[in-house]
């Protein structure tokens, strides 16, 4: 992740700024933690894809109890991914666009394709 | 209702109340130790996870699994008071692997730091530095340790607020 991604006190806005030293202290005590929150990312993107393969052709040939069954749980994976994306915005390991284009996407592609941009930042860092 | 939709039931109901009481009681817990004793707070995102990894996790697959029989046997598949619970107890499940397990790991390495650094040293030439270097460690674990406490609260009042809304659902079944 670059230095830019990490966002500095300076910028933060004021209902932000006392987060800045708590992101500071704990990117000094948990250098990795970006590393290991993408990689969970990613298997819930990727688990949130498989379902979407079962419910999208089941959406289609309008199959009702299939489609009640694989759609709540794509809409359960969808809210977990928001939550484990937003709570690693709020803690600066990432900006907030990663959650916003995971809701705008609707889930697994929003994910997979920001765990792709920040993966390949952390490993220019 | 069959021979075995009672029994089920029961055990559908006993489940919900460990899984989701357990991860409704997690702030307030943790609220108490922090005001009480910080030395302990180790110990308890230690039990905290154990709880999560033994208690919760499968108590919430039982609820995944006894719910899905009860919804076949009934024919309630595609009732909205049926697919919002579904959705909850996967967005709670994801939440232990994902979010709260991982969490409380971070939580108790940060309390660990902290405790370890508070703790004055035994050896009778501890330099001036090292002391300060160590005052210095604790000092950031201490505001990382917060922060991050901050947000597992957060995310369990989230967590409990959509179990409310859950509860809410199967409890008045609206059409």
């Amino acid at each position: 992740m670059s230095n830019s991604e990490r966002q500095p006190a300076a910028a933060a806005p004021a209902a932000g700024a006392a987060a800045a030293p708590a992101a500071a202290a704990a990117a000094a005590l948990e250098p990795d933690e970006p590393e290991r929150q993408l990689t969970m990312v990613r298997r819930l993107a990727i688990v949130d894809v498989l379902l979407l393969a079962v419910l999208v052709p089941c959406s289609l040939a309008n199959l009702e109890i299939p489609v009640a069954i694989f759609g709540a749980l794509h809409g359960g994976l969808f809210l977990t991914l928001v939550t484990v994306v937003g709570a690693g915005a709020s803690e600066r390991l990432w900006s907030w666009w990663f959650p916003v284009v995971i809701v705008v996407t609707g889930g697994a592609v929003g994910a997979l394709a920001g765990e792709r941009v920040l993966a390949r930042r952390l490993s220019a860092r | 209702m069959t021979f075995l939709q009672g029994p089920i039931l029961v055990l559908h109901v006993a489940s919900v109340v460990v899984a989701f009481g357990a991860i409704a009681l997690h702030p307030f817990v943790l609220v108490r130790v922090r005001c009480e004793d910080r030395r302990a707070l180790p110990a308890l995102h230690r039990a905290l996870r154990r709880l999560g990894t033994l208690v919760v996790t499968p108590a919430a697959t039982l609820v995944l699994l006894t719910g899905s029989y009860l919804a076949t046997v009934g024919g309630y598949w595609g009732e909205l008071w049926v697919s919002l619970p579904l959705s909850v107890v996967v967005f709670v499940l994801g939440l232990l692997d994902a979010f709260f397990a991982p969490t409380e790991r971070r939580l108790e390495a940060l309390a660990t730091a902290s405790a370890a650094s508070e703790t004055p040293s035994e050896a009778p030439n501890a330099s001036a530095a090292w002391t300060a270097s160590a005052a210095r460690t604790a000092s950031a674990a201490r505001t990382a340790y917060d922060a991050l406490a901050g947000r597992l609260m957060a995310v369990s009042y989230i967590a409990s607020a959509a179990i409310v809304v859950a509860l809410a659902l199967m409890v008045l079944k609206p059409s």
